[in-house]
């Protein structure tokens, strides 16, 4: 039997509001540590360094080739094996970072591949250094390409962040569990958990619509001069991301 | 060296030389694109590069600015070896970063414009100042603004590139270029990539900045503007100069068959 009393009891839990705002600052920081990661590894992987690009190969290959539920668990259950022991949420912000830096690597590596030769040609002949031709031409162009598959990604790592309730960090469906142990109104605390998750994807993709259209205010053509050529590429790169 | 290191003053003209190509080759794997090139040009003076596709003009225009490197010889712009430095092994390439500053001696202007479509006119041409030479935003954005009104766009600098017509767009890639202010001026098929309705705008650009007595390379295949503007033509054919003469000699007396044969073809 449904009972929309315990359902709405649930909704408006303080415990699954506290899991949800964990669900959230979890996200951001794993989000944001594993962009900065990506990057690095996008440049490991385009110098000509070897030793830096085996690396750099070697790393994606790792974590894009084992699930990231075993990685948590090996870092949550198996490392304190080895003598390092970490605090679930230091696992959690370890083990989702990393795992999302091998996906957002790609990500960046195709937002700079994208960005055309000419454009690199141009700051050259200017006389702008490598770093000022990356920093003031490229990364500002590959970042308004990157934008969908990231926000893509962050999507994903909102429901992702459900993981790491098995390593015991009370994010929204760890507390959903807790709280549903009392009156074992399994199904109204799960869909009340649910919602909580369509509701913060859903505000997601309102913000992500708003970054673009700022990011886009340039290339916002007149109906006659393309930019359809720019639409193509960026669903194409959507498509790396995961 | 000594006697070029001496600047002889402007009014002296035809004897001051700003690009000095030297035994110049380049090969792109097993093909040899630029064959024992030898070139001089004048302060003020308009050279167009002319040949048919693959005879290395493009590739000639890049090496002196080192966005192509060469395997032998040496290029000097304005009394400096470009992308070379002299140790006592012979000459070896230069760090990227040196090489760097040494572009601002030259200014290039692309086929396809290559404007920075995230930039506004305006900041596409004070892009240079800012970021390279380190000026402050006021003061690139007035100077920026003047050089927008010398191409004839002073009301399109808060346009983005795609707001504007290829033709605008080519010229506000010239004033981006000029904002450096370079010693020469090299334009890499200017008019190749617009309608023709838009190639006589950027022409005319170029036309006054030949009456302002910039120095300026320009590979085209633009007749008019060769028999208008040009104080040389330099027809490349297979990686060598195959001829060099005025415009009216070379179009209307061709010596060399090759050259014929390349003027037959064009309409």
């Amino acid at each position: 039997m449904w009972s929309w009393d315990a359902f709405f009891t649930y909704l408006t839990a303080e415990t699954l509001r506290e899991g949800a705002v964990t669900t959230i600052w979890l996200t951001v920081i794993t989000m944001a540590l594993g962009l900065v990661l990506g990057l690095m590894l996008a440049v490991m992987r385009g110098t000509r360094v070897r030793p830096l690009r085996w690396f750099g190969n070697f790393y994606i290959w790792l974590f894009r080739g084992t699930p990231v539920l075993v990685q948590l668990i090996i870092i949550y259950t198996g490392l304190p094996q080895l003598g390092i022991k970490l605090s679930p949420i230091w696992c959690a912000i370890i083990g989702l970072s990393l795992n999302e830096a091998a996906y957002l690597s790609e990500v960046v590596r195709g937002g700079i591949m994208s960005v055309a030769k000419g454009q690199y040609e141009a700051a050259r002949a200017l006389g702008m250094s490598p770093v000022k031709v990356m920093r003031v031409v490229v990364l500002p162009q590959a970042f308004r390409i990157m934008i969908p598959p990231l926000g893509n990604s962050l999507n994903g790592m909102l429901k992702t962040t459900t993981l790491v309730s098995v390593i015991s960090v009370e994010e929204l469906l760890r507390r959903t569990q807790y709280a549903v142990q009392v009156d074992f109104r399994v199904l109204e605390g799960l869909v009340a958990a649910a919602l909580y998750f369509l509701l913060m994807t859903s505000i997601w993709t309102l913000i992500q619509g708003r970054i673009e259209s700022v990011l886009n205010k340039s290339h916002r053509a007149a109906p006659d001069q393309g930019g359809a050529t720019d639409l193509k590429l960026e669903s194409e790169l959507e498509g790396v991301s995961r | 060296m000594s006697a070029l290191a001496m600047k002889p003053k402007a009014q002296m003209g035809q004897t001051e030389i700003v690009a000095r190509v030297v035994d110049v080759n380049k090969s792109f794997g097993t093909l040899q694109v630029l064959k024992n090139i030898n070139l001089e040009i004048h302060k003020g003076e308009v050279v167009l590069l002319l040949g048919p596709s693959g005879s290395g003009k493009s590739t000639l225009l890049r090496t002196l600015n080192v966005l192509e490197t060469i395997d032998s010889g040496e290029i000097t712009i304005s009394d400096e070896l470009m992308g070379q430095r002299v140790t006592a092994k012979g000459l070896r390439p230069l760090r990227e970063s040196r090489i760097a500053e040494q572009r601002r001696r030259t200014g290039m202007v692309f086929q396809q414009f290559n404007l920075f479509p995230n930039m506004t006119a305006l900041e596409n041409v004070a892009a240079g100042p800012i970021h390279v030479e380190g000026k402050s935003k006021r003061e690139a954005t007035a100077a920026a603004k003047e050089l927008l009104a010398m191409v004839g766009l002073p009301d399109k600098g808060s346009n983005y590139p795609i707001h504007l017509s290829g033709g605008q767009q080519q010229r506000v890639a010239i004033a981006r270029a000029l904002a450096m202010r370079p010693d020469i001026m090299l334009f890499d098929e200017p008019t190749s990539a617009l309608d023709p309705e838009m190639v006589k705008e950027v022409l005319e650009t170029l036309v006054n900045l030949r009456r302002d007595g910039m120095t300026m390379i320009v590979v085209s295949h633009e007749m008019s503007f060769a028999r208008a503007a040009a104080d040389r033509v330099i027809f490349m054919d297979a990686g060598e100069i195959v001829e060099e003469a005025s415009p009216a000699d070379f179009f209307d007396n061709p010596k060399t068959e090759r050259a014929c044969k390349f003027l037959g073809q064009l309409v």
